[in-house]
């Protein structure tokens, strides 16, 4: 599953750490979810999802689809 | 509380992960009752070691609660670290006690049957070293995946 963690955190200027508190996680997580090793829990991306204000499928698109696209052939 | 929290820290830079305050808490409790369990279980064993405590005695009785007390203890703390814990942490832990019941299950099965094959017979505490030592590879290797 690709992610815009990382350009979303940017856009903020906030670190790994920073948006870890936000969320309640360890920055290991944030990082394994930004670098696509690690997909979260349908409760942490609604976290994810309502600390940006954006819908879940804004920020987690399949692999290869683009946001609110329908997933590459 | 320090000389755990440096314990963990160490094993955080061993293992490649990191905890959140709450999950290094958890840890701390979960250690602290891994060593009143050893503490618990060595002193037992000694006693019994020893002579002079009478099978089916009240003195035997308690050297066998007290251990096994401590490690209902050590379960639960497992346990509810295991509920609290940050979610990549919970799978990181998931991966290696699968890893490590599976390979303990395999050993121990073929260890049976090599002993019948002529081989020196292993006693069980074989089976849970090699149960702990795959739980804590398995915890460097999922820490060193999601790295």
């Amino acid at each position: 599953m690709d992610n815009r963690l990382r350009v979303l955190r940017a856009e903020r200027s906030w670190s790994q750490a920073e948006l870890a508190e936000r969320l309640a996680v360890s920055r290991q997580t944030v990082n394994a979810i930004e670098t696509g090793k690690y997909d979260p829990s349908l409760p942490l991306a609604f976290r994810i999802a309502a600390l940006f204000g954006l819908a879940i499928e804004a920020i987690f698109t399949p692999d290869g689809a683009t946001p609110h696209g329908p997933a590459a052939p | 509380m320090s000389s755990s929290s440096d314990l963990i820290r160490a094993k955080q830079r061993l293992f490649g992960c990191e905890l959140s305050p709450n999950d290094t808490r958890n840890l701390q409790r979960f250690n602290a009752w891994c060593l009143a369990w050893a503490i618990a279980f060595v002193a037992a064993t000694l006693a019994f070691a020893r002579g002079g405590v009478a099978p089916f005695s009240p003195a035997a009785w308690l050297l066998v609660a007290v251990p096994t007390a401590a490690a209902v203890q050590v379960l639960r703390a497992y346990h509810h670290f295991l509920r609290e814990a940050d979610e990549l942490q919970r799978k990181i832990h998931l991966e290696a006690l699968a890893l490590g019941f599976g390979v303990g299950v395999v050993f121990m099965m073929s260890a049976r049957l090599l002993s019948r094959a002529g081989l020196p017979e292993l006693d069980v505490n074989d089976g849970i070293v090699v149960m702990a030592l795959t739980f804590a590879f398995g915890i460097w290797r999922a820490s060193r995946r999601y790295a």
